[in-house]
């Protein structure tokens, strides 16, 4: 076997546990096995791994659960980021009819429009590591086919979401994609990522990072109007559901704390 | 009841002693059964055999041999034994006043 075959074969096991790998891989050297058989004893174990993985719970409330909520939010943050930057939109359509000087006076600026779009950039940011973390500690088995999954659903919600800010008549799709674009997605994409990978290297938050991201993260997308316009208590509850991943990050936390005390005492 | 390839497994195991381990056990199937044996029945068994608490399972040293990777190595229990010896006492009676029972191994019709 060439060191090309045998880099590919590690790159490939490591889809596998740890010991899985060691012992997989040694049992191939040490049996002189050819490329093709080593590479089809490798992608079996994986497979039948992954089998194993998928009949427990965990995945399938890490996958289903991260997508729904994962789908509502960027649902009703699209909605809000169209809605409140509707008549920037226009504006920037518009731009050659208008006295920048006259807008300056009536308060329509770019100044009050930025600042507002990078506080609910930072929210989505910490509400997506929230979704990235449960997924991640929920998906630690199956990280990679769930995550590959996950990430043709994220695709496919922001292809349509972005494809539905487009109006013909007035030109808005190269306005709202590029925001959507490199506003949106890059806080989504950067919050998820980093909460997954924090989430698959250990399934507890530390506590005060937990709490602070989880607190504000609920507080301030109530707030914010993400969930059903302006906050209401009678969807507070419903709130609290689309808001499960930071309840999850809240959850671990506690128990992290629970442990922590029993050991020092 | 344990499977087929469970009793393969088991029966390898307890044959190859402290020398059990992952491409042993393997090689050992192979050579008695003249099946093909892959690794992810393999290793997916020796997870469900220890799960059942039939076995016990451990990392074992890197050799160069093996490219510098640990071993599997596989203990059967007394669980183990008792649950084999199960097996081959069914698969005796079962057999027994049957066609092949009578005729030499290695014999086809």
């Amino acid at each position: 076997m060439t060191s090309l075959s045998s880099r590919l074969l590690s790159f490939l096991a490591r889809a596998l546990d740890p010991d899985d790998r060691e012992a997989a891989l040694g049992d191939l050297v040490e049996s002189k096995a050819t490329f093709g058989a080593a590479l089809h004893s490798v992608l079996g174990l994986i497979v039948r791994r992954q089998l194993q993985a998928w009949r427990a719970w965990k995945p399938w409330l890490g996958f289903v659960g991260v997508s729904v909520a994962c789908g509502a939010a960027l649902l009703y943050f699209s909605a809000w980021f169209s809605g409140a930057f509707e008549l920037y939109f226009w504006l920037i359509d518009n731009y050659e009819h208008f006295d920048p000087a006259m807008l300056h006076d009536a308060g329509i600026t770019f100044e009050i429009g930025i600042p507002l779009l990078l506080r609910h950039g930072a929210l989505l940011l910490l509400w997506s590591w929230t979704a990235g973390f449960a997924f991640g500690t929920l998906s630690r088995g199956v990280i990679w086919i769930a995550s590959m999954l996950l990430i043709v659903v994220a695709a496919s919600i922001l292809t349509c979401l972005t494809w539905s800010g487009w109006n013909p008549s007035t030109g808005r799709l190269l306005a709202f994609t590029s925001l959507m674009l490199f506003a949106v997605m890059p806080a989504f994409v950067t919050g998820a990522w980093l909460g997954v990978c924090r989430g698959a290297l250990s399934p507890m938050a530390a506590q005060a990072v937990a709490y602070l991201v989880a607190l504000v993260t609920m507080v301030a997308a109530w707030n914010a109007g993400w969930w059903f316009g302006a906050p209401n208590a009678a969807v507070f509850p419903l709130c609290l559901v689309l808001s499960w991943p930071a309840v999850f990050v809240l959850a671990t936390a506690r128990t992290s704390s629970g442990r922590m005390r029993k050991q020092h005492s | 009841m344990l499977g087929e390839f469970e009793y393969h497994l088991l029966s390898a195991a307890a044959r190859l002693d402290e020398n059990a381990y992952g491409a042993s056990i393997q090689h050992e199937i192979v050579t008695t059964t003249a099946r093909r044996c892959s690794t992810g029945a393999l290793y997916t068994t020796i997870d469900r055999l220890e799960t059942k608490g039939l076995i016990e399972t451990w990392m074992g040293n890197a050799t160069a041999e093996r490219g510098g990777r640990r071993k599997r190595m596989v203990r059967i229990t007394a669980k183990g034994v008792g649950e084999a010896s199960k097996f081959y006492e069914a698969v005796i009676k079962a057999s027994r006043g049957v066609l092949w029972e009578m005729r030499p191994p290695g014999v086809e019709s």
